[in-house]
């Protein structure tokens, strides 16, 4: 009631503030002013150049221009040789397959990226207009996006040759992820000294680690059963999207920090 | 025609449209620094100025149906330039008492410069979303989005101001 009565009150105000405003006769603009202001703000006007702004999407379609076709032919082949495997392989080679191409699928996309950024020579006409930030951006999305259709021409594979969702996910999608976020974490660290052998060196580590805890799990049948759980998959897999996100904007900061002279 | 397809048509390189532009919002933006400053001459510049920056930042600006809420934002940072060069101190509470002093010569004034000196009691803030809601009807969270503060920030300021016009209108009775 209480609360009803100042809301009243207020309006009331509020009204009676309005009306006071608003009998206020609206003040003369003088005709003369106003025609030599629009005159000179059309002379000035004369003067603007206006960019035309793309859209994103258009934007990271053209960068794909400037990617090296020897990066789709690579991606390409290595999807054929899987899906090779999976027709002609048994389900051990298969697996094995999977976990041999789950880093060299990174290797591709990250070797094309860190091209640039090395030698410093990142494409001059769109370097006028986006910082280098934007541009590694969209080059990580191309890579991404590229990265999924493969990971879906896998798994569409992988499932019409009777592998199992948690099977593709752990010997395939966590390696994959995980052995992305060492090479953006290498690259933040590295930066400009990042070459292309350390890539290289980094990629046969992760396999050889991948390999190896394939072996070391096993021989452990408890721990096998406990990992092929797909809650637990669901949750390394989770875990390893947050992780690689994170690597993702810490690579760009970097760069932005080395583009900002830091 | 909308200011948004104007904008897109000017973006995508019809820049004479831009006189149409200008020309729909120039009284509504001379009005408001006029409001403002309490000053023709001034309002004049700033209004000029302000479609100066517009078309210096036209480049940079992206499109999201708010065009009248980023011109105004505009004004009121030039009419604060202005305030800031001009070295105008806030007369506030003093002023109001100045007024109602001279409550003989109040009565000559016309009505629409008593709104002004109403005005003038405010601060220079108050003063922006006091003008920015009953001249011009805007709602609190687009004159949250010109005044770049919080919506609770605007709610208290015009709670403010209007109390300071409330006093002002009962006083100058």
């Amino acid at each position: 009631m209480k609360e009803e009565r100042k809301n009243k009150r207020n309006r009331r105000q509020e009204e009676e503030i309005r009306a006071f405003l608003k009998s206020a006769e609206q003040p003369e603009i003088d005709g003369e002013r106003k025609r030599q202001t629009l005159e000179l703000l059309r002379m000035e006007r004369k003067w603007l150049h206006i960019r035309s702004r793309k859209p994103y999407i258009q934007r990271v379609l053209d960068q794909t221009a400037y990617l090296s076709p020897a990066v789709w032919l690579i991606q390409g082949a290595l999807v054929l040789i899987l899906g090779w495997s999976f027709c002609v392989g048994d389900r051990r080679e298969i697996l094995i397959n999977l976990l041999l191409c789950a880093p060299i699928i990174g290797i591709v996309g990250f070797t094309e990226i860190m091209r640039s950024y090395r030698q410093s020579m990142w494409e001059l006409e769109q370097a006028c207009r986006y910082n280098l930030r934007q541009l590694m951006g969209m080059r990580l999305l191309i890579f991404g996006i590229v990265d999924s259709l493969v990971a879906c021409g896998v798994t569409v594979m992988g499932f019409g040759a009777g592998i199992w969702a948690s099977e593709l996910l752990g010997f395939f999608f966590i390696p994959q992820i995980l052995s992305d976020c060492v090479y953006l974490y290498l690259m933040a660290r590295f930066r400009r000294r990042f070459q292309g052998i350390t890539l290289l060196g980094a990629a046969v580590f992760m396999t050889l680690l991948w390999v190896t805890l394939l072996e070391g799990i096993a021989y452990d049948p408890q721990l096998r059963q406990r990992i092929a759980d797909p809650f637990i998959l669901a949750l390394l897999l989770l875990a390893c999207l947050g992780l690689l996100a994170l690597c993702c904007v810490r690579f760009l900061k970097g760069v932005e920090a080395e583009y900002c002279g830091a | 025609m909308r200011d948004s397809e104007l904008i897109k048509r000017i973006k995508q390189g019809e820049t004479e449209l831009l006189d149409v532009l200008i020309e729909s919002h120039y009284d509504g933006i001379y009005r408001f620094c006029y409001y403002k400053l309490g000053d023709r001459e001034a309002a004049y510049d700033c209004a000029q100025e302000t479609f100066l920056h517009l078309l210096r930042y036209m480049d940079t600006y992206v499109e999201q149906k708010r065009f009248k809420a980023y011109l105004y934002r505009i004004a009121g940072n030039v009419c604060m330039d202005w305030f800031r060069k001009n070295s105008v101190q806030f007369a506030g509470e003093e002023l109001l008492e100045t007024i109602v002093r001279e409550d003989s010569e109040l009565k000559r004034v016309e009505l629409s410069d008593e709104v002004l000196r109403a005005l003038q009691v405010l601060s220079p803030v108050q003063r922006d979303v006091v003008i920015l809601h009953f001249f011009y009807d805007f709602k609190l969270r687009e004159i949250a989005q010109i005044t770049n503060v919080p919506m609770s920030t605007v709610k208290s300021r015009l709670k403010q101001g209007m109390d300071k016009m409330k006093a002002y209108m009962e006083r100058s009775r």
